[in-house]
């Protein structure tokens, strides 16, 4: 392991060799033997350890944990399934009054466009083929 | 986890209990604050379950699933905390305490708290999974869905910024003044 090999996981990992991977390990013992400068790398690295280790560790209380699994399970009951419903039992998704009245306004549209023009409503004629004229190009016939 | 994805409610319940206190511990080490905290996780376990049928736990652990979504929803809380008015805002530690007060555990915890906070927050997140949960490289990358390479990079640019913010603190322990 070269020193600069040796800096990086110290700046990883810190100065726990047991966090490091297991397999460069002992490659790092060796190292440290030999390096004055790697023994100054992991001696700073082992401060900055220590400031993270003065980090204030959570507050984990045994009421705060049943406080929260508390509301866990009040959430979820609020969010029960409601019970099978048959179809024709079942409240109709459409509202009849609306359904209704837009019904009938439209049945009324109907009738006055159809039969009272009321509404501009051209008629389509039936169809009349015989004033057509056919023109084929087949052996120079026209019919 | 299997008999909670089937609707196991009492499975649910133990599975809760079992990762409840290092999802708060977590969660409130992103977020910085106890009670979002407690409604970060209470959310996490809630959104589990609604999706426990989609986890088929091919090869990845539960764990990694829990603190990935106890994580990102975390960074997301904190971002948008992050817009707060000023008052809400945790309060800055003066670095530039007594002597006296140096000794005091609470006060220099604090000073160390407020160098991890005003860390971004995936380095505050990657330096609570490896250093605080002891994860691996390879298991923090997983929940924080970066490589290996990356994961170690926020490593390193997060214990550089701690340290370069609490040199006072270290100048002052070793009677060097700064």
């Amino acid at each position: 392991m070269t020193l600069k090999e040796f800096k990086r996981y110290a700046a990883v990992h810190g100065a726990n060799l047991d966090r490091w991977p297991p397999q460069v390990a002992p490659e790092a013992l060796a190292l440290l033997d030999d390096s004055e400068e790697a023994r100054r790398e992991l001696g700073d690295a082992a401060i900055t350890d220590q400031l993270l280790n003065a980090a204030t560790a959570p507050d984990l209380s045994d009421e705060r944990e049943q406080r929260v699994y508390d509301r866990i399970f009040e959430r979820l009951a609020e969010r029960t399934v409601p019970e099978f419903v048959p179809w024709f039992l079942a409240k109709s998704p459409l509202r009849a009054a609306p359904t209704a009245g837009f019904l009938a306004a439209m049945a009324v549209l109907g009738f006055l466009t159809y039969n009272q023009a009321v509404l501009p409503f051209q008629r389509t004629n039936s169809l009349d083929l015989s004033g057509a004229m056919i023109v084929s190009s087949y052996l120079g016939e026209t019919r | 986890m299997a008999d909670a994805a089937a609707g196991d409610r009492k499975a649910f319940g133990t599975l809760t209990r079992r990762h409840m206190r290092r999802s708060l511990a977590l969660a409130q080490r992103v977020v910085g604050n106890a009670s979002d905290a407690e409604e970060i996780v209470q959310d996490a376990f809630l959104q589990i379950w609604a999706n426990a049928d989609r986890w088929r736990g091919d090869g990845t652990r539960f764990t990694t699933w829990l603190y990935r979504i106890v994580v990102n929803r975390s960074i997301d809380y904190r971002r948008r905390r992050s817009f707060a008015p000023l008052d809400a805002a945790e309060e800055i530690v003066d670095p530039a305490w007594s002597a006296e007060t140096l000794i005091d555990g609470r006060r220099i915890g604090a000073e160390v708290d407020a160098a991890i906070a005003a860390l971004p927050e995936r380095q505050r997140a990657a330096l609570s999974l490896c250093y605080h949960e002891e994860m691996t490289c390879a298991e923090a990358s997983e929940v924080l869905q970066v490589s290996v390479s990356a994961m170690e990079s926020l490593l390193v640019r997060a214990r550089r910024v701690v340290r370069a913010r609490l040199q006072p603190l270290i100048r002052q322990k070793d009677g060097v003044r700064p």
